[in-house]
Parts: structure tokens; sequence; C-alpha cells
């Protein structure tokens, strides 16, 4: 209970000092506001509704990139983790292609697909591919040996044996993974609405800071916090559901 | 027999990539894909011929260069001094350590509008939304490699009676290193990701506006050609780092 | 040879260690002469292990004083250097074998011109000067400890402590370390305190051995040694004298260990 105190002293006295400061007019508010009214800003876009819509908006692009680009980051990394041979060869198109910043391809996403959901999940789905690709590709190399033998054994055929031995025993592994991509996707989507798509969080953001209303543009960025913050412990809480022990070893290993 | 096949294999995987640029340059010609969505690679590689003996290409590369760099260098150099302070003291790390925890989940780029609101959309706001971000990918990581030194090795350093500088130089510095370069790396691709995107947003020459203006105005292959730019900035700036890194951290085992 | 008459370099007296309830040492008294090598031995969990890190200055007793030549010990010093068991984890993995032997010299802010020369040495008599520009991941578990040691004798140190340092070895590296650690430590002249559950181990090292029980930690019987020196892993082994230590020591310590 005290480390809990001391951990909370810091925040307040820089919360109480902000306030402060702002009160007697030594800050200038109009670039920064103070705690209290970006309090009730964060509860008047809560109350209003504004928070849920673009919380919605930007969970929806999140959620489909994140399934098309970690869906795919997946299949990949299983068909490169049993195929080493497949896995060299596509080895120069993999690093050329994956140094490039997700951000880059905002403009192209822009051309193609013009404004929109499509433009968000796009370049989410590139920014949740690699992680899922390499993490995936990884745990399946590390399947206990053994256990392909047993599916040789009992004569399953490449679908079976992905299906029951393989995915199976890289699990643990691939849902951090998807953890970890499902904050990555979050951000992306809030970045990608920071630079150039009209919805979502990030936009709100925006719109907060062209009407210099720096209370809402703190106010928003707390809530995004929030929200990530809530996401990676409540996936964390099921991580440790499902896979237990297994799933700290996962995290250390990857 | 090994080091041939290998070499072998990376051949082969450079052909498949030729394969498939080849693919494409012929998909483009006989227009079974948008040549403004996909343009013939040739196409985009004669924009990059041409942007290389453009002076006002160079110019945009100097400036997101420079202010990736001077961004990073900054994050990095504040980061490693403040992580060390942190890391090596618990009674600090009772009262920081949990505001660090709340910031680590905030998505860099959705503190842009608050230093656009603060400073204005020009070159300072630019450097200082880069070495913001990029701070905490170092900040956290020193922490945590000088949080974990083999408590045998402090013990060594109190029998031996080093000073306390003497400990932290020969034994807390090389021990956290590792952990340093690990947050090096994500800061290094944060700040590529940030200048990108503070760019973007403030509209000032750059790699970052020159992709956006080509997206514009539909100039595909421009566009193409900015984005392997950027990739290759990633691709190399990492590849030095990492050298950096091999050379320094050689003692691990092989 | 040391005098009798002459002052304990070491002396224990009336050492208490409690944490919360737990009473791990009660009422510790122990005497030790220069140049002796003294084996304490008693079973896992006796706290042999934190009487060492308390005569270290690693700990501080909760009752009770260790003094070294007459100053209480308050701290840790290079002069009551430690060997510990984990010996992979007190070394620098960043640092040759050279490297680690001279951080031993940094600390006593030997010149550096002389180093060259001290590190050329020690690692001579450890064995391992044909693996000075090696790092320590490369070294087997003998060498490590070797180095460890090596790095420990280039404090210049009064006092060894070591903790079961050959606990984590095979039995062949440990028989062949024993025999090297007892010729180092007599040739360098340096004062030993040596801790292990291996009975045969510290008759076969000690001037004397010292029984431990425990809960709460104490120290019982006293058994000099009288065997001569140079000892032999054979013969020493099958002396009659030497049974008859083990089995007092052996009819000592409790039973299971």
């Amino acid at each position: 209970m005290e480390r809990v105190i001391k951990g909370l002293l810091l925040p307040a006295c820089v919360l109480l000092v902000w306030e402060l400061m702002a009160r007697l007019g030594q800050l200038q508010s109009e670039s920064l506001s103070y705690p209290s009214a970006i309090f009730a800003a964060a509860l008047a876009v809560l109350l209003d509704g504004s928070l849920l819509k673009a919380a919605g908006q930007t969970f929806g692009g999140a959620l489909w990139g994140l399934a098309f680009g970690a869906g795919m980051g997946i299949l990949v990394g299983v068909a490169f983790g049993l195929s080493r041979t497949l896995s060299q060869l596509m080895r120069a198109t993999v690093e050329s292609l994956r140094p490039i910043p997700s951000v880059a391809l905002i403009p192209l996403a822009l051309l193609i697909h013009g404004y929109g959901f499509k433009l968000e999940s796009s370049v989410v789905a590139f920014s949740c591919f690699w992680p899922l690709l390499i993490i995936t590709e990884s745990a399946v190399r590390g399947i206990e040996p053994r256990l392909l033998e047993v599916s040789h054994v009992l004569g399953f055929n490449l679908y079976a044996r992905i299906t029951k031995i393989v995915l199976p025993a890289a699990l643990p592994r691939i849902f951090v993974g998807l953890r970890l991509a499902a904050a990555v996707s979050l951000v992306v989507a809030v970045t990608v609405e920071i630079t150039a798509n009209p919805m979502g969080l990030g936009y709100a953001l925006i719109v907060a800071q062209e009407s210099m209303r720096p209370d809402r543009v703190f106010a928003y960025i707390g809530w995004i916090g929030l929200i990530g913050w809530l996401l990676n412990a409540s996936l964390l809480r099921v991580q440790l559901k499902w896979f237990g022990r297994m799933g700290n070893w996962a995290e250390q290993s990857s | 027999m090994k080091k041939t096949s290998g070499f072998g294999l990376w051949l082969a995987s450079m052909v498949v990539l030729v394969l498939g640029v080849l693919c494409w340059q012929f998909a483009a010609q006989q227009e079974w894909v948008s040549p403004v969505f996909f343009p013939a690679p040739s196409r985009s590689l004669e924009s990059l011929w041409e942007q290389f003996g453009n002076a006002e290409f160079w110019l945009a590369f100097r400036e997101t260069l420079s202010r990736m760099v001077l961004g990073f260098v900054s994050a990095a150099v504040v980061g490693v001094l403040l992580g060390a302070m942190i890391g090596l003291s618990p009674r600090l790390r009772v009262y920081i350590e949990p505001t660090l925890e709340l910031i680590r989940p905030l998505p860099a780029s959705a503190m842009i509008p608050v230093f656009v609101l603060l400073i204005g959309l020009n070159d300072r706001m630019i450097v200082t939304t880069i070495a913001f971000s990029s701070l905490w990918p170092v900040l956290l990581n020193t922490v945590h490699g000088f949080k974990t030194i083999e408590p045998r090795l402090l013990e060594v350093s109190r029998i031996l009676r080093l000073s306390r500088l003497e400990m932290i130089w020969k034994v807390a510095l090389p021990s956290a290193l590792p952990d340093i370069f690990a947050g090096l790396r994500l800061a290094l691709t944060v700040s590529l990701i940030l200048a990108v995107v503070a760019e973007m947003l403030a509209g000032t020459v750059g790699l970052g506006q020159n992709i956006t203006l080509a997206a514009r105005a539909f100039r595909s292959a421009d566009l193409y050609a900015g984005i392997i730019v950027l990739g290759a900035i990633g691709y190399f700036s990492n590849i030095l780092l990492e050298r950096v890194e091999q050379h320094l951290l050689r003692w691990r085992a092989p | 040879m040391s005098t009798l008459t002459a002052p304990p370099i070491l002396s224990v007296t009336g050492l208490d260690f409690t944490v919360g309830s737990l009473n791990i040492l009660k009422d510790i008294n122990l005497s030790v002469r220069e140049k002796e090598f003294v084996c304490i031995v008693g079973a896992s969990g006796c706290g042999k292990t934190t009487l060492l890190r308390l005569i270290g200055g690693l700990l501080t007793p909760t009752a009770g004083r260790v003094q070294f030549r007459g100053r209480d010990i308050t701290g840790p010093d290079r002069e009551l250097a430690v060997v510990f068991q984990d010996y992979s984890k007190a070394l620098l993995p960043w640092r040759t074998v050279a490297g680690n032997v001279e951080l031993a010299l940094e600390a006593r802010r030997v010149p550096k011109n002389e180093r060259a020369d001290i590190i050329h040495d020690l690692l001579g008599r450890v064995g391992l000067a044909e693996r000075a520009d090696a790092y320590p991941v490369q070294l087997s578990g003998g060498m490590q400890q070797r180095l460890q040691i090596a790095r420990c004798m280039a404090q210049a140190p009064q006092i060894l402590l070591m903790d079961e340092p050959f606990g984590a070895l095979d039995a062949m590296t440990r028989q062949t370390l024993q025999d090297e650690v007892a010729r180092l430590c007599a040739e360098v002249g340096v004062t030993v305190i040596f801790i292990t559950h291996d009975l045969e181990e510290a008759i076969y090292l000690g001037d004397r051995v010292i029984s431990m029980d425990r809960h709460p930690g104490r120290l019982s019987e006293t058994l000099d040694i009288e065997l001569e020196r140079p000892r032999n892993q054979l013969t020493t082994r099958e002396d009659a004298r030497f049974l008859a230590y083990r089995h007092r020591l052996f009819n000592l310590l409790p039973p299971g260990h």
C-alpha cells in the first residue's frame, strides 16, 4: 500500500503544481490548459458521445487491420516455420519490405482507397503483419520435434498436422504476438488518423488542436492512453487465464 | 558444405525477389493492375534516378535525416543518463516507475498536437516531437538494464571497494548495454516514423512532405520512389546501429 | 609457521543473526590464526553461507562482532576476498580473462605498467596463462572458477573466504582444483576460511575442521587435522587418521546429510 502511495506521489505533485501555476496566471493556458479543465473536458467528451463515436471508429479500423494483417502473418509464419527452404527463399523479399515504415504507406493507401476505413485498416494490416510473421515462424520452428514425429507416426496430412499439432503448440507465443500487435494496431490507427484520415480518436485530437482547445487535446490523449492500457491489461488477463505460466515463458523467449 | 548452400539460398532469395519485381513489371505493362496505383517498377526507378539528380530532393533528404538524427541522439543521451540514474536508485524507482508505466501505452504520435500547440508548425516542433517520442523506449529499456544487474557483481564491486563512479562505469554500464541497445533500436524506428508523420502534419520541406504531395498529385512513380528512399533510410540506419552493437557486445556467446 | 601466541587474524565473538523471527545463527565464536586453513562443514541450510557473508562484511550481525586484526568489520573489504559458488555470476562477461583479473588491480590502484606482470603471474599460477584473451563464456566451469580465484588473489587479500567453491563442478575437476587451491594458498601465505558440505573435502584441505549444526546454526566440534602437507588425493585419503576424522565428523553431522 505504501508503495502505491509513493508511486502516485510524483504525478499527483505534477498535477497540483500545474493546476496552481495555471490558476495563478503563470502558465499560458491557450497552449497547455490545466488539470481541472482537462478533467472536465474528458468527462464532457465521454458524456456527449463524441468519445465513444471516435473510439468506435478507431477500434473498427484497428480491428480490421489487425485481423487481416495478423491473420496473414500467422498463415505465412506457419508456412515459413514448417518449410525452412521457403523461408530462406523469401528472405530477400521480406528483408526489403520490412524496413518500410508503415507511415510511409499512408499516402499510397490514401491514393488507392481515399479517406475512410480502408485507408486505416490497410496501413494497420501492414504493420501487424510483420511481428506476427516473425513470432509465428519462430514459434513453429521452436515446436518440440517429438510432437512433429508423433504427427508423422499418426499419419496426419498437412491440414491435420497444422490444426492439431502445430497451431496448438505454437499458440502461447502467437498469442503474445497478437497482444503486441493489438497495441501496435491501436497506435498505427491513431497515427493514420492524425496524419490523414478524418475519423476516429486521432482526428478528434487534430480537431481539438486546430480549434485551439488544449483541454480537449489532453483529454483525448488521456483517453487514448487509458484505452490502450485497458486493451493490453485485458489481453494480458486472457493470456494468463488461457496459457498461465506457459504464456509467461512464451513472452520471455520472444 | 553448409556455407556454400547458405550462400546459394541467399542468392536464390535474391532471384525470387527479382522475379517478383519482373512479374510486377510485366503485370503493370499489360495493365493487369492499375498503373496509377501500382506503377511499373521501371517507372519508380526512373523517378528515383531523376530525383537523385535533383537538388531539391537532396535538400528534403538532408532535412528529414538531420531531424531524425538530432531527435534520436538527444533522446539517446538523455534517455541513457536518466535511465541510469533511475535504474540505479531503488528509492527513485519507487516514485518514478509507476509514472513511466502510465506513459508507456501512449502512442507517440498522439503527443504531436500538444507540441504543435506549444511550438507551432515548424522545424523545432518536429525535432522536439521526435526527441520526446524516442526518449521513452531508451529510458524504459535503460532503467530495466540498470535495474537487473547481476547482484553478485554488485557484491564483487563492494568487496573490491570500487567507488560509485567506478562501479557505474566498469560494472553497471557494460551490464546494461544490451538492454540499452534494445531501447536504441526501438528509438531509431520511432524516430524515423515520427519524422515522417510530423513532416506530413507540418508541411515542411522533407521526404514526408514529398510523398504526401506526390500522392495528392497522383504521381505514383514519385510516391513509390519516396517510399523506397524511406525504406532505405530505415534499413541502413538499422544496419549501422547493429554494427555498433555487435562490436560493443562482441563478448556475448556466439 | 604461525606462532600460537600471536593474536588471531580473525575473531568472531558471540555472533547472532536473525531475520524476522527466524534465528539463523546463534552464538558463533571463532578464532582464526594467520595462514591457517579452516574448513567449516555442515549440512545444507545450516547457515554456513550466511556465516561466511557475515565474516566478509556483506551482512551485518544482529548481535556480536567480527574482528579482523583487531578492527571491527563493518562492511566488505578488499582484504577479505570472497570466492563465490556461482562463479559465472561473479565474473564480468564483457572482459577477457586478463581483464577480469585486472579489475582487482584497478581497484587496488596498482600502476598500469606493473599490472601485466602480476596478471601473467597469477594466471600462470592457476593454469590460465594460455587463455588470457578468452572471454568467460568460452571457458569451462572449472576454468571459470580458477579465474575467480585468480581475481581474488589479485586483490592481495589477507583472508580468502571460499563458499563451497567446487560445489557446482564435477568430481574430477573438483579434485584437481582442491590440490591447486591448497598449493596456491600455501605459496601465497593467505589465511583461508573454506565452507563445504563435503566432509572429505574439508578434512583433505583443512588444518582445522569445524562442524556446524543447524536450526539455528551453531559451531559444534573442532577437529585439528594432523595430516602432513602437501596432501595427496590417493594416499592422504587412505591414511588411517583421515578415516578416523571422517568417522568422527560423520557421527557429528545430522542423519540424511
